[in-house]
């Protein structure tokens, strides 16, 4: 008995069903949000019958209401208690709108494309950020503060997607430097998946533009951020006496000033790379990316509930770990905070 | 009489003094002042051109229209004159209340602890999490709004949570300084710990956090206008860009100032938001200021 | 000697490199959803590039449409006949055509390609009851409802020929329950048409000129390649069709760059003029439909025709044509609820004469408005002559450009006018439904229909989004109503009746009054009429594009695109 007691008394075992239950709670609520939604997929499919195959509204609601009568019929609470039956089973249900197409198989073939595209656009993004924002913090007031503070700016005050087509018309069509089709899509037509350097630098190649839209117009955001941050931890009083005591810049800089300065910015890129999960609409639609994001924003607009759920299910797991992660590592990271915060 | 000679002074003429002191911040706090004189002064001076005239469709900048024209004629510049105020209010408020929210959750959860961290940071996950475009529209086929303070308040509410958590990380770390420790023996009461030794600490990191969160509601304004929350109509720096995306103005060489307007009014906003918290760290972090 | 070897074998080493790189390509680009969402079931939704122009490329139809002459270019059939005295109408196949997997063209096919049609409730069902074979290369469709030839010829020979080796089964299962007395309502069709939506064959099997190429469908794009087995292979020019995915905004770089030759997105007015500034030739063939401001009945005074009419002189439609599409967007000038186009093939100079153009005149609009009592408020906005103040929400689409810019232009000029309209957008997806809902003031639906015959664009304008639709309200204009011309006259009789029976003289005495009613009526206020704006680059990849005023460009190219023509006759050519 007393084990039992020993666990409820561990942080992590409770942080651990607190993360569990957030979960169910957003399901839930995510479930149900998205039936309440204006539209439902049986009057969008209506709407696209009627205009591909110019059917009058009496002939596409006969032929919507043969296929859709199975699933939307029951009482919404039954469906749901179904749904979260078959969650539990790893079932997340089937397409509406493309009959038979499993969800879980939906989303494995997107999901790699933005995790590939994004995760790397994070990565370097948040690299060159932290880099650049001590620098400028150093050197803070300096001609290389005002420029490299003012391009973060410009950058991060401008929408993605206009980032995006700016690099796209830019690049394809004024320069000339790359045809706008190899800026398009995940590979080039025809190309055989495999660990080949061909297919390898192919998918390189293709990925290349998100990647640099990404970074472009997350870049300045971590770089003002680390800045700010920096600044701060500069005027503690444990920098002064590092110096006193005459450590060497370069140690000061990352152990003391480097280490401390990036605590907040964690939080912000443990939840960054949980959200990656939804990738970017936008830039995949600009840059016809077959990520994730550009299957939710189909689904959306089709009210596709199943494969809508599904991803929305993939981003609130994976915030929800990224944050139960970021909780504990705290403790490794900053060891004036006891892992387990303040409890 | 004295006694109000010096408050005068420290309300109004010491602040500016220190705004000074920054060169970049000065620059910044100027243009800022520019852009608000612009958008609430400037409308009952420039006329707004609500004359369409199809000769003129798309006019690249010219003395007679210093930014253009748009997809109907009308001068750009006037429109972009008109088109600050609603943005801008929206932004700062929107701003506003998600850091003022950040701000007090975080520090409370972070500082306080216990119960009411756990409490706090279950309720900001769940609402962190829960989908916004879905949630957003099922708001939007049940309320139409037009005040922009409610506009504000609903986007300042599903922006919170992720200050909050980074608010509340540091708030952890620094409750377990020595400064703080020496406060608290002192018995300073944790009011004044936290306004007099922690706020300034995060200062730097809130002032950028509320320029970013400020662009992040002039953006997403477009996003609620699309979904029918608010009317297709006004004149919004948002909108415009929106509006010139989906007319093609980024594709074609004479409209490109229609499209680069608004945005180049954004990212002035944004700039000169910027460079005045320079002036701002140095007048809420006194260290700063001697380092210089 | 050697010498002499060696040159033939260089000039046949170059000839054979030559000819590979000049593999004569067409790029065009059209929406498409990759696999898994996207498939090869043509008769069910998304399908990789289903009921587009480069469908029929792939899987042809039996003829395709002149819209100028009002003639048809016989393709898989060679004839037919429509015989209204017996019900039938008769179509004769061509003989000797195989299919891209080397099967040859039968009456089966086509049996199978309606019988699972009727499992789709495709609408051709309203009119026949049964197809059978006469003999092998003869299919007979018995008509059960009569209607007019045009309309028998668009639902019958336009339609797309699926091969019997891939749907046959299918077929035999819903011919055979048919046989047993079991209709689409009964649950054994009912869980068939489940079964075969989720049917997805391995390829598009079709008797056109070019054939997918499966292995270089990625998201961005699809080839097709020849068919070599092609009925009509000499007049098949270019080895390649490249189709390039992507939504207008994606596109435009596309052809900014040369990379695609044709593209029928709509493009927005600055789009347009950039691409004309690369040289690149601008095609408008007429799209027979437009914008036009719907009205919500049930509030008082839009069902006042007067007022309606009023609101119609209040708008200079010139002026919201030009800035909402630019030369891409025409006034309708007869007002008759059907295409300007059309006009002249179904009206007598009589009728046209009746019509109002309803030609900008505030002045008009004022009399109007003061006639029925209204006057103006203090700051200039109309009262009616129940004290309402005239202040209305006109929701539109939020992602058409063009219909939120003429919708913004229309809510500008009526408030100069004093009528306060503000506008709201509403997603695409969900708009038509919120309008047959009723849940609206006044709206921007589209009007007229892409049809020769003029029945489904008043189908559009008076059914299909008022009360019978069956959802709800929608505009709630009363069908039968009192007009000055005739009398009392029930519309929802006449739409019927000009789309069906076999007196072509009924139906255009049907059409006639309808024209002349909805003119005075005005149930809804066609802003102007849609045109192609169509980018086409000549000295690319392709050449020989005819002429402007070539009567092919009469062809909307959303129903029988004139370029699929040009490619199937051999008219485009290859730049050499």
């Amino acid at each position: 008995m007393g084990w039992l007691v020993k666990l409820f008394r561990n942080y992590v075992f409770r942080r651990a069903i607190r993360a569990f239950i957030t979960i169910l709670i957003v399901v839930t609520i995510t479930f149900f949000i998205v039936r309440l939604m204006p539209g439902n997929p049986i009057e969008i499919y209506i709407g696209q019958l009627m205009s591909q195959y110019g059917m009058t509204f009496q002939e596409a609601k006969n032929a919507a209401a043969a296929l859709f009568s199975l699933d939307l019929d029951a009482p919404l609470f039954s469906q749901y208690l179904d749904y979260m039956k078959n969650l539990f089973r790893g079932d997340l249900g089937r397409s509406f709108v493309s009959q038979g197409v499993e969800v879980v198989d939906l989303i494995a073939s997107y999901l790699p494309w933005t995790l590939f595209s994004v995760g790397i656009s994070i990565l370097l993004s948040f690299s060159i950020g932290i880099a650049l924002g001590i620098v400028i913090a150093y050197k803070r007031g300096g001609l290389l503060d005002q420029i490299i503070s003012g391009i973060s700016t410009v950058l991060t005050s401008i929408p993605n997607y206009l980032l995006g087509i700016i690099l796209l018309i830019l690049l394809g069509v004024q320069l000339q430097l790359i045809p706008v089709s190899m800026m398009r899509g995940t590979v080039s037509p025809g190309m055989k998946p495999g660990f080949t350097w061909k297919f390898i630098s192919d998918v390189f190649k293709h990925a290349a533009l998100p990647i640099l839209t990404y970074v472009l117009s997350t870049v300045g955001g971590w770089i003002l951020s680390m800045r700010g941050s920096t600044l701060n931890t500069l005027g503690e009083d444990f920098v002064t006496v590092a110096k006193a005591r005459g450590l060497p810049e370069r140690r000061i800089t990352f152990t003391y000033v480097g280490r401390n300065a990036i605590l907040p910015l964690f939080t912000s890129l443990t939840m960054q790379i949980g959200f990656m999960m939804g990738g970017s609409a936008l830039v995949e639609f600009i840059f016809v990316y077959k990520g994730v994001g550009w299957a939710l924003w189909s689904s959306i607009g089709q009210r596709d509930y199943p494969v809508m759920q599904g991803v929305f299910l993939i981003i609130t797991i994976a915030v929800i770990v990224a944050n139960f992660m970021a909780d504990l590592l705290y403790g490794k990271l900053d060891p004036r905070i006891k892992a387990g915060g303040s409890e | 009489m004295k006694k109000l000679k010096n408050f005068l002074w420290s309300l109004f003429v010491q602040p500016v003094i220190l705004i000074a002191q920054n060169k970049t911040g000065l620059v910044g706090f100027i243009v800022l002042l520019i852009i608000i004189f612009m958008s609430f002064v400037g409308p009952y001076i420039i006329p707004l051109d609500t004359k369409v005239k199809l000769d003129k469709i798309y006019q690249p900048p010219s003395w007679e229209h210093i930014l253009g024209t748009d997809s109907e004629g009308k001068d750009v510049f006037s429109q972009i004159v008109h088109g600050g105020k609603a943005v801008l209010t929206v932004a700062f408020l929107a701003a506003l209340f998600s850091t003022l929210i950040a701000v007090t959750l975080g520090i409370t959860s972070g500082f306080v602890g216990g119960r009411a961290d756990t409490v706090i940071m279950f309720i900001t996950e769940v609402v962190l999490t829960i989908p916004q475009f879905p949630l957003l529209a099922v708001l939007a086929a049940f309320i139409r709004l037009s005040s922009p303070t409610l506009l504000a308040f609903i986007l300042g509410a599903v922006s919170w949570p992720a200050l909050t958590r980074a608010i509340r990380a540091q708030a952890l770390s620094l409750r377990e300084r020595d400064f703080i420790e020496a406060a608290k023996i002192l018995d300073l009461g944790s009011f004044h710990i936290i306004f007099s030794e922690i706020l300034p600490n995060m200062m730097s990191y809130i002032t950028i956090s509320f320029v970013m969160a400020m662009t992040g509601a002039i953006y997403s304004q477009v996003g609620l206008i699309l979904l029918g929350l608010v009317p297709l109509s006004g004149h919004n720096w948002g909108l415009m860009i929106q509006l010139a995306w989906t007319r093609g103005a980024i594709f074609f060489k004479d409209s490109l100032s229609y499209i680069l307007s608004p945005i180049l009014a954004i990212v002035l906003f944004q700039w000169s938001s910027v460079s005045f918290t320079r002036s701002l760290e140095g007048i809420f972090n006194p260290r700063l200021r001697v380092r210089r | 000697m050697r010498k002499v070897v060696f040159l033939v074998l260089a000039v046949l080493i170059v000839m054979g490199t030559a000819s590979m790189i000049l593999a004569s390509e067409f790029h065009g680009a059209w929406p498409y959803l990759p696999p898994p969402n996207g498939h090869f079931n043509t008769f069910v939704t998304n399908a990789i590039l289903g009921a587009s122009m480069y469908h029929d490329l792939i899987e042809e139809p039996m003829a395709i449409y002149y819209w100028a002459t009002g003639t048809w270019e016989p393709l898989l059939a060679e004839s037919w006949k429509l015989d209204k005295e017996k019900s039938e109408f008769v179509v004769n196949l061509r003989e000797g055509v195989k299919f891209n997997d080397g099967s040859e063209l039968t009456a089966q096919d086509v049996i199978d390609t309606f019988y699972i049609g009727y499992l789709m409730h495709w609408a051709v069902w309203r009119f026949i009851d049964k197809v059978e074979a006469v003999d092998k290369y003869t299919v007979k469709f018995h008509i059960a409802k009569p209607a007019p030839k045009i309309v028998l010829e668009r639902y019958i020979v336009r339609e797309r020929v699926r091969a019997h080796s891939v749907y046959g089964e299918f077929a035999k299962k819903i011919i055979d329950l048919l046989a047993e007395g079991k209709t689409r309502d009964s649950k054994e069709m009912k869980d068939l048409r489940v079964e075969f939506e989720k049917f997805r064959p391995k390829t598009i099997v079709g008797a056109g000129p070019y054939m997918i190429d499966p292995n270089s469908i990625t998201e961005a794009q699809l080839t097709l390649v020849k068919f070599p087995g092609y009925w009509d292979i000499k007049n098949i020019k270019f080895d390649k069709v490249v189709v390039y995915n992507g939504e207008t905004p994606v596109v435009t770089p596309l052809v900014m760059s040369k990379e695609v030759d044709y593209a029928t997105h709509g493009f927005p007015p600055a789009t347009e003029m950039q691409f004309k500034r690369l040289g690149a030739r601008i095609l408008r063939p007429p799209i027979y439909s437009g914008p036009a401001i719907y009205f919500n009945d049930d509030i008082y005074p839009f069902n006042l025709k007067e007022v309606r009419q009023a609101i119609a002189y209040a708008i200079n439609k010139d002026e919201n044509a030009y800035v909402s599409l630019g030369q891409s967007a025409k006034r309708c000038v007869y007002m008759a609820g059907f295409s300007d186009n059309l006009v002249p093939l179904w009206l007598s100079d009589e009728t046209k004469s009746k019509l109002n153009s309803y030609k900008y005149d505030p002045k008009k609009a004022e009399e109007i408005l003061k006639s029925l009592g209204f006057h103006r408020d203090k700051d200039g906005v109309w009262v009616t002559d129940k004290g309402q103040r005239m202040e209305y929400e006109l929701s539109v689409p939020a992602e058409y450009a063009d219909w939120t810019a003429a919708a913004q232009n229309a809510a500008d000029q009526l408030t100069k006018f004093g009528i306060k309209v503000s506008v709201r957008g509403v997603t695409y997806s969900q708009h038509p439904t919120e309008v047959r809902q009723g849940r609206f003031q006044m709206a921007i639906r589209d009007w007229g229909a892409g049809h020769p015959h003029p029945h489904f664009a008043f189908y559009t304008d008076l059914v299909s989004y008022n009360y019978l639709s069956g959802f709800g309200p929608g505009q709630n204009f009363p069908l039968t109503q009192k007009t000055k011309a005739f009398g009392m006259v029930d519309l929802n009789d006449l739409v019927t009746r000009s789309g069906e029976g076999w007196n072509e003289e009924e139906q255009k005495a049907a059409i006639e009054k309808l024209a002349v009613a909805f003119n005075e009526l005005l149930p809804i206020i066609p802003l102007w009429e849609r045109y192609g704006n169509n980018p086409a680059w000549d000295g690319v990849r392709v050449t020989n594009w005819p002429a402007d005023d070539d009567s092919l460009y009469k062809n909307s190219p959303y129903a029988d695109n004139f370029v699929t023509l040009m490619l199937l006759k051999g008219i485009l050519e290859p730049v050499k």
